[in-house]
């Protein structure tokens, strides 16, 4: 998971890094980047939750942490061929 | 109690079904529980077989030819129900140097890989509105996201596929018609042989060039490809709408879209 920032970009990086490393003895490296998500660690009152915000991204809504779920056990699972890639799950707030 | 499948009740339409990805994608959206109509350009006892494996029906048409793709989603539409799930994944590469490449091939590629697409979701739209839902995958490639020698026109179609995808991911999303692409690597599929011809190789020593060439020591199979694109066309997926997916074993690691 990756959240945050600076902290969040360095550990990015680093997953992307170790990814190329680890990659021909059979272990894989992806990262999933959550968009907004509707978690307890965002506040009621937080921007995120605000309708204005919501309105601007295409699913007009929060991603939910099943969806964030849904994303990191088809990686773990079904993944071989994903090596140092970063899926956004983020209600299209970044395209 | 059995858990429904994913895609139970769903009439999915894949185009080029009858070999390598959309096979694979066509026979692995029917094990999920949808209805398949499997499209080639041609009727042939490959693409029979394929319809015949995922319980639908083989759906022949040109897609690059916009009257073939009204009357064939049309007949799709009569016969199982509106397309719930939209793969448009048909393609035609050719390959050659930038200056080998003639007009005609050029806008045989463009037609195929990126107007048809357009001509599919056209098409597929008012059925998808219909139903209140609807989920349309571009299968585009590596090759759209970082270009390729030799590879002129194929890789700009396929990157008109990205943007096209991305346009419609944020337009259509408020409806709940959740647009994504898939950007595959390499895969082991009938379109190396045109890889091979190019390189003056032969089928397997290119397979293993590329392989070489990928972090993960292989090249992609088709069932990877087909897996992505299941899971995109879920209805947990919502959230990757105009997202980019590439599975390409390493190859363009953390900085391409």
């Amino acid at each position: 998971m990756r959240r945050g920032g600076v902290r969040g970009g360095q550990s990015l990086w680093s997953g992307l890094r170790l990814a190329a490393e680890v990659a021909d003895r059979g272990v894989r490296v992806n990262s999933v980047a959550p968009g907004p998500t509707d978690i307890p660690l965002l506040a009621p009152d937080s921007p995120w939750r605000d309708p204005a915000f919501l309105q601007t991204l295409p699913l007009g809504r929060l991603v939910s942490p099943e969806e964030v779920a849904e994303t990191v056990l088809f990686l773990a699972e079904e993944g071989s061929y994903f090596c140092g890639q970063v899926l956004s799950p983020n209600a299209g707030a970044v395209i | 109690m059995s858990e429904a499948l994913p895609l139970e009740g769903t009439v999915a339409l894949v185009t080029g079904a009858a070999q390598g990805i959309g096979k694979a994608t066509a026979l692995r959206l029917a094990a999920d529980g949808a209805i398949v109509a499997a499209n080639d350009r041609e009727p042939s006892e490959a693409l029979e077989e394929v319809a015949a494996g995922c319980g639908g029906f083989a759906a022949a048409a040109d897609v690059s030819d916009p009257d073939a793709v009204t009357q064939m989603v049309a007949l799709i539409g009569e016969s199982l129900g509106p397309v719930g799930v939209l793969v448009s994944n048909a393609a035609y590469m050719s390959m050659g140097s930038f200056t080998e490449q003639d007009e005609a091939d050029w806008w045989r590629q463009v037609d195929t890989n990126l107007s048809a697409t357009f001509y599919l979701v056209r098409e597929v739209l008012p059925g998808m509105r219909r139903l209140g839902r609807g989920r349309i995958v571009f299968v585009s490639s590596e090759w759209g996201v970082v270009g390729w020698p030799n590879a002129t026109a194929y890789a700009a179609s396929k990157a008109g596929l990205i943007s096209l995808g991305k346009t419609l991911g944020r337009e259509l999303a408020p409806e709940n018609i959740i647009t994504s692409i898939v950007a595959p690597g390499v895969t082991d599929t009938p379109q190396l042989e045109v890889d091979a011809r190019d390189a003056g190789v032969p089928l397997e020593e290119m397979k293993a060039r590329y392989a070489a060439q990928t972090p993960v020591g292989r090249i992609g199979r088709p069932e990877d490809i087909a897996s992505t694109v299941a899971f995109l066309a879920r209805e947990g997926s919502s959230a990757l709408v105009g997202q980019v997916i590439q599975p390409n074993g390493g190859t363009t690691r953390g900085g391409a879209w």
